[in-house]
């Protein structure tokens, strides 16, 4: 079913800006704090809209580097469980020292995407401030 | 505080204090602190060697005081162990352990001035000037504080095992994993890297545990207080280093190493001017390392408080998704670690304390 305009992103994005115009320069002390904190969470559930499952995709695609497609095809029904499931195995394998010998190794790029795919929805702004260039497309 | 409570606190104050009579005005509560209650009490005091006017704080469990952190009692002991030791902390003058006063443990303490605020302390460009003196000032309260060693009478609670400071942390991480529903595996492989890397062992000492911009006061050049003993533990010296260090704890001021407040030189003049005992200061790209790793488990911890409904709050949810800035904080300094035996490779100090 197709979503009614503006959509549930425009309804985020309109009410973080009206927040951030209209309500938070008539706030001070504690309530703009919490005012802010509000913006901050609109804007993160907006970005996690607007980027689908891109995040998770490129996730996976990058567990493929180390596990093979097939593998990472098998570890559960959608994009959410497999990056879990998946998770839950190389943080089992790291804890019981499979990769001692390689901790800069090719399980690094993995756990770098999986982070960098993270901060892309909840802070972009400390992923550039980092070094990382903004996300250019899906 | 009822005006019930309130009598008989004035009643036990004065017994205390070994005065004539207390009087209080009306005690104000604290912001901030979930597991504590801060209440700001005026007392006049009539008779006895605190006669006149006392500003004090009553600290006591806030209603949903659980946690892993030292109950009052032996929060107490620590403040009169670290005042005897010559560290700025707010005198702590009576205890009841009973709640037979109030219904619940409490203590009173002397109450500083200056103040705590990150804000101020990490962002404020007026107190620039005064960044160089406080931050060696920070520097003698830590070597202060670190002049407390095992083994000690007094603080039987602190807890004493074979391990070594890291391997405990360690354990302790791997158990606060454990009982989070997703996994996480940068912070499995940090803890791993943590384990493989550790420094060979050193002195151990008092470590406040929670050494940072936001738990010490300050009015411009000067400490007036450390605050916040509830995770003080036996430790090694360079841990509480590591945590003032850590960039997640240096609240947007990245180019200031020491807490957002000043430049490392200034710490270690400090505390060199203090501390009998060289630190080891080559492993503190390790230790800070411990501690961003030990911050992104708390702030996992207090998203899933949120989550699971113990305690309903924005500020949690939204600390618990600020976990991969310390993980992204953790491949980049571990690489950097790795690839050249040197830290900081993203945020430059000045050099010049601002």
């Amino acid at each position: 079913m197709a979503a009614d305009h503006p959509n549930r992103s425009d309804l985020l994005a309109a009410a973080e800006e009206a927040l951030r115009t209209e309500v938070l320069p008539h706030l001070d002390g504690e309530a703009k704090y919490t005012g802010l904190l509000v913006a901050a969470a609109l804007a993160t559930a907006r970005r996690e809209i607007d980027t689908g499952d891109v995040g998770a995709r490129r996730t996976l695609d990058a567990y493929a580097l180390l596990y093979g497609e097939d593998n990472v095809a098998r570890s559960g029904v959608d994009a959410e469980q497999r990056t879990d499931a998946l998770s839950r195995d190389l943080a089992a394998q790291i804890r019981g020292g499979a990769y001692d010998g390689d901790l800069m190794g090719s399980v690094y790029a993995v756990l770098e995407i999986q982070v960098v795919e993270r901060l892309r929805l909840s802070n972009p702004k400390f992923l550039t401030a980092s070094g990382y260039p903004s996300d250019t497309d899906g | 505080m009822t005006p019930d409570q309130l009598d008989r606190l004035a009643g036990w104050t004065a017994e205390h204090l070994g005065a004539r009579r207390v009087t209080f005005a009306d005690p104000s509560k604290m912001s901030g602190g979930a597991i504590q209650e801060n209440w700001k009490l005026d007392a006049e005091v009539e008779g006895g060697p605190h006669s006149g006017s006392l500003a004090l704080v009553l600290r006591t469990d806030a209603p949903s005081g659980v946690s892993v952190s030292h109950p009052r009692a032996h929060e107490f002991t620590l403040l009169r162990a670290a005042f005897g030791a010559g560290v700025t902390v707010p005198e702590p003058l009576a205890l009841d352990e009973t709640g037979a006063v109030l219904g619940k443990p409490f203590y009173l303490m002397r109450r500083a001035g200056g103040t705590a605020n990150p804000r101020t302390l990490a962002r404020d460009a007026t107190l620039d000037p005064d960044r160089p003196a406080l931050t060696e000032a920070i520097g003698r309260e830590l070597a202060r504080i670190h002049t407390i060693t095992p083994p000690r009478a007094d603080l039987p609670f602190l807890p004493g095992d074979t391990r070594t400071p890291v391997a405990r942390r360690l354990d302790e991480f791997r158990a606060q994993l454990d009982a989070l529903p997703r996994a996480y595996p940068t912070l499995e492989w940090a803890i791993r890297w943590i384990e493989l890397n550790a420094p060979a062992n050193s002195a151990s000492v008092l470590g406040h545990g929670d050494f940072r911009c936001g738990n010490i006061m300050a009015d411009g050049p000067a400490v007036t207080a450390v605050l916040d003993w509830e995770f003080a533990t036996w430790s090694d010296p360079m841990e509480d280093v590591g945590w003032i260090c850590a960039r997640c704890w240096r609240f947007g001021a990245d180019s200031r190493r020491v807490g957002g407040i000043g430049d490392l030189a200034d710490l270690r003049r400090g505390y060199e001017a203090v501390s009998g005992h060289p630190l080891d200061w080559e492993t503190l790209g390790f230790w800070e390392v411990l501690a961003t790793v030990r911050w992104a488990i708390i702030a996992l911890h207090q998203g899933q408080r949120h989550l699971s409904g113990e305690e309903r709050s924005l500020e949690l949810a939204l600390t618990g998704r600020k976990a991969p800035e310390m993980e992204l904080d953790l491949l980049c300094q571990i690489r950097a670690l790795e690839e050249t035996g040197r830290d900081e490779p993203r945020f430059e100090e000045n050099g010049d304390g601002r």
